[in-house]
């Protein structure tokens, strides 16, 4: 028979932060690879990193201020009350950069799994599904696009260009957001990284039949129409850039950084939801701002949708035969 | 497996040739193709897709295949195998997932004297 077990001491973890991120372009939680700090007060040099657990969710424990807390020290259980939360601020960079850096704030702690859905103001336009708490992730240049997926990348910059000691100097629209649309239905929305470039993953949309695609007649499902790959869609584009908004105080520097790490030349990364609620701007394919771009004509194949010119694109010096794109700042 | 019906072995030969050709082209079928020719328009995800890849199986393998319709008095026509990647198949079996843990206790303490 056993005996009863004699209690000395009752230890308790309560982790103050469960956060899920979710992959814009796929519909999928990202469970690796990501580097979460948290800190508060705009103190990056003191930022704990929460940690992913066994199913993809990253969790925080020693959180600066919180430790009393999170031993359970003098509080019920944790359950039963929820103390005052108190503001911190999360930065979320993807170590195999496939996403572009965000960060955000969070009052904690917080119960269950943190919903970010729920701490934005009204009007910001909501990606990750609504009945799942979790932070959408957009995707980077750099990303490789899962295989069957439209991908549309640009240069996004500022026009008209400054002048400074008489050097044209022209500014990449950072953080600048576009829609990409198809009959008035979201496609994809993406986010320009600190220099303007971005990218949109989405899936293709229906392929267009010379009469209805299915039908329950004995005859079949199947009609004739235009090959896949031979299939032409038009793309709605729309972009959204008020750089005014994103005023996001520098980061602290440590001022013993080891060697290899960020620089002093680490952008500012902006609040997500600041970026997402950006005023509209036009999207133009020259800098005079003659030509405005709002459709693009999107194909079935591996080559990558670059709205372009027909001519030549001359400005900014960029010989490259990508899609440069111009904004102007809104009011 | 890919056959192609002809009432002479050069159409025969020369349908398969184009239909290869052009699963050669689209050997990724994207979601919206594929949802587009089923009744639920969101059996596949936007994200999923299904790629073809031809791959010949063996002779014998072959003919075990086309035992199948001699029932029909069928017999074996030109033909090319596929095999298609990355089909992800639902189950209707609800998986249960529990609340995520946030409050871990752990008691310490000795076992009674004997």
């Amino acid at each position: 028979m056993i005996e009863p077990f004699q209690l000395l001491e009752r230890q308790m973890l309560i982790a103050p932060l469960g956060v899920r991120f979710w992959d814009v372009a796929t519909g999928a939680y990202v469970s690796n690879g990501l580097s979460v700090r948290v800190y508060r007060d705009d103190d990056r040099l003191h930022s704990n990193q929460a940690s992913p657990n066994a199913s993809g969710t990253y969790v925080l424990h020693h959180a600066s201020g919180l430790s009393e807390f999170e031993m359970g020290v003098g509080n019920p259980l944790f359950t039963d009350s929820v103390p005052a939360r108190q503001p911190f601020m999360i930065e979320v960079t993807d170590v195999e950069r496939r996403f572009i850096p965000l960060k955000f704030e969070a009052g904690l702690p917080c119960k269950g799994l943190f919903d970010w859905q729920k701490t934005i103001t009204e009007g910001v336009p909501l990606d990750p599904p609504v009945n799942n708490p979790s932070v959408p992730l957009y995707s980077s240049t750099l990303r490789t696009a899962p295989p069957g997926m439209a991908v549309l990348r640009a240069e996004l910059y500022e026009s008209p260009a400054e002048e400074i000691n008489d050097v044209r100097k022209i500014r990449p629209a950072a953080w600048a957001m576009i829609e990409a649309r198809s009959g008035g239905r979201l496609l994809a929305r993406g986010i320009a990284d600190e220099k303007g470039r971005i990218v949109l993953i989405f899936a293709y949309p229906a392929p267009h039949d010379s009469s209805s695609s299915f039908s329950t007649s004995p005859a079949g499902p199947f009609t004739a129409g235009l090959p896949f790959r031979q299939q032409e869609w038009t793309i709605q584009l729309e972009a959204f850039y008020e750089p005014s908004t994103l005023s996001s105080p520098p980061a602290s520097l440590s001022p013993l950084q080891p060697f290899g790490s960020s620089s002093r030349d680490e952008p500012s990364i902006p609040i997500l939801s600041d970026i997402l609620k950006q005023s509209p701007v036009n999207l133009f394919l020259d800098e005079a701002q003659t030509e405005p771009l709002t459709e693009v004509t999107l194909s079935y194949g591996p080559k990558v949708l670059v709205p372009s010119l027909s001519s030549p694109v001359g400005s900014p010096p960029n010989p490259r035969t990508l899609s440069v794109l111009f904004v102007s700042p809104a009011d | 497996m890919m056959t192609a019906w002809g009432q002479t072995a050069e159409v025969q030969q020369r349908l398969l040739g184009w239909a290869m050709r052009e699963l050669e082209n689209t050997p990724i079928l994207p979601s919206s193709l594929l949802n587009h020719y089923v009744q639920e328009v969101d059996t596949f995800r936007p994200a999923e897709t299904v790629e073809l890849i031809c791959d010949s199986i063996s002779l014998q393998d072959l003919n075990s295949l086309w035992d199948g319709f001699k029932a029909n008095k069928t017999n074996q026509h030109l033909s090319v195998t596929y095999v298609a990647r990355m089909v992800l198949l639902e189950s209707n079996i609800e998986m249960t997932e529990y609340p995520p843990a946030q409050t871990r206790v752990f008691d310490v303490g000795k076992e009674p004297a004997q």
